[in-house]
């Protein structure tokens, strides 16, 4: 039986897919993004009142390191077998090496859908792993950068909306207290159903991404299914070293099973102009998220419930 | 290069695949690496069977009567 929010995503698909016009409107796809970015984070600062630092701070580390690691992975793939220029292959590793959180939001949906518990301090690993990806990414291709423009980067690094809803969240969950529950009517009661909303758009958005598959060849979407799966087996060993619960390790191989394609393409317009953006929004919107949330997320669920 | 790399990993999806399957976790990453296959052999048959096609074209054009 197919997730329900799962569903919405594939229904946007077919929609596209047989020439309806369906189409959320960009006002209400935005307002979707800022209400998923910030449920997710005050729900993390929260449950990051009852935790200790001390604790969370060697694994925020080990996370950090993880998400430095993997566009290191995804570089020589791209660069030296799909003999892609070096731009544009540091630019698609970061991407790989960065994470999504609308496949994170899936993630968590499956979990609560299954009854599965999971560590509370998660959203504050996805805040951690956006930027570092980045950094190894402009490393990588070793742009000239102005200082105007090191300082648009930076802000686009550290400013872009989704680090800054994470974060925002999480200190506002950890420190709101009693008050949070006031608001968590909307952030809470309704994020299953905004989820589901926001992956109808996916949907569409994917399939329209599809068209562009057709030029871009086999090695693109051969690396676009790999990828996720080498990002996703590592997450499962870290989350097997790091001694993570069922959710944890499922969410740590969903973490690094995703790519971004919301805040590093902005980023990567600034740090990297002359790469071409199209062939990671193509691989990580077109293939990689479909490939995600359809196949990879049941298959890692069936994989922590066993390891577990 | 990027050929073998298409065929190796889905070699290796099919084979993770048919484990997948085996333990009960369904059978789509089989379904997933095959298609993987299909796609890469595709794209390099594709430019063989064109020229291929426009050779044969040309020498039947060739023995056509005028």
């Amino acid at each position: 039986m197919i997730d329900i929010v799962v569903g919405f995503f594939v229904l946007g698909a077919l929609a596209r897919l047989l020439g309806s016009d369906l189409r959320l409107p960009a006002g209400l796809y935005q307002s979707c993004v800022m209400i998923l970015l910030l449920a997710i984070g005050l729900k993390g600062g929260v449950a990051l009142q009852s935790q200790s630092f001390g604790d969370i701070l060697p694994k925020a580390a080990a996370v950090v390191a993880f998400g430095l690691v993997l566009p290191f992975i995804a570089f020589p793939i791209l660069h030296w077998v799909g003999r892609w220029p070096k731009a544009d292959a540091a630019s698609t590793a970061a991407h790989y090496g960065s994470v999504s959180v609308a496949t994170y939001a899936v993630g968590v949906s499956v979990l609560e859908l299954n009854g599965i518990d999971y560590e509370a301090y998660f959203p504050l690993f996805v805040a951690l792993l956006e930027v570092p990806a980045i950094l190894v990414g402009i490393i990588l291709a070793k742009p000239t950068l102005s200082g105007e423009g090191a300082k648009k980067l930076a802000h686009e690094v550290f400013l872009n909306q989704g680090v800054l809803l994470l974060i925002g969240g999480i200190a506002l969950g950890a420190l709101g207290g009693a008050q949070t529950e006031k608001v968590m009517p909307l952030f809470k009661g309704l994020f299953h159903g905004i989820l589901a909303l926001f992956l109808l758009e996916m949907g569409r958005q994917a399939a329209e991404k599809l068209k562009a598959l057709r030029y871009q060849g086999a090695f693109l979407t051969t690396f676009a299914v790999v990828m996720p799966l080498i990002g996703g087996a590592l997450g499962f060993a870290l989350a097997n070293a790091l001694g993570l619960s069922t959710g944890g390790q499922f969410l740590l191989a969903v973490l690094g099973s995703s790519a971004s394609y919301i805040a590093v393409p902005a980023a990567m317009a600034v740090a990297l102009p002359k790469a071409n953006g199209a062939l990671a929004i193509t691989a990580s919107l077109g293939v990689t998220f479909p490939f995600n949330v359809l196949v990879a997320l049941p298959l890692y669920l069936g994989i922590s419930q066993r390891l577990t | 290069m990027q050929v073998i790399f298409g065929v190796v990993c889905s070699l290796l999806l099919m084979v993770l695949g048919v484990i997948a399957e085996r333990a009960g976790l369904g059978a789509s990453l089989l379904a997933v690496g095959a298609g993987i296959g299909f796609l890469n052999l595709a794209v390099w048959a594709a430019p063989k069977l064109t020229l291929r096609i426009a050779a044969v074209r040309a020498h039947s054009d060739a023995r056509a009567p005028e």
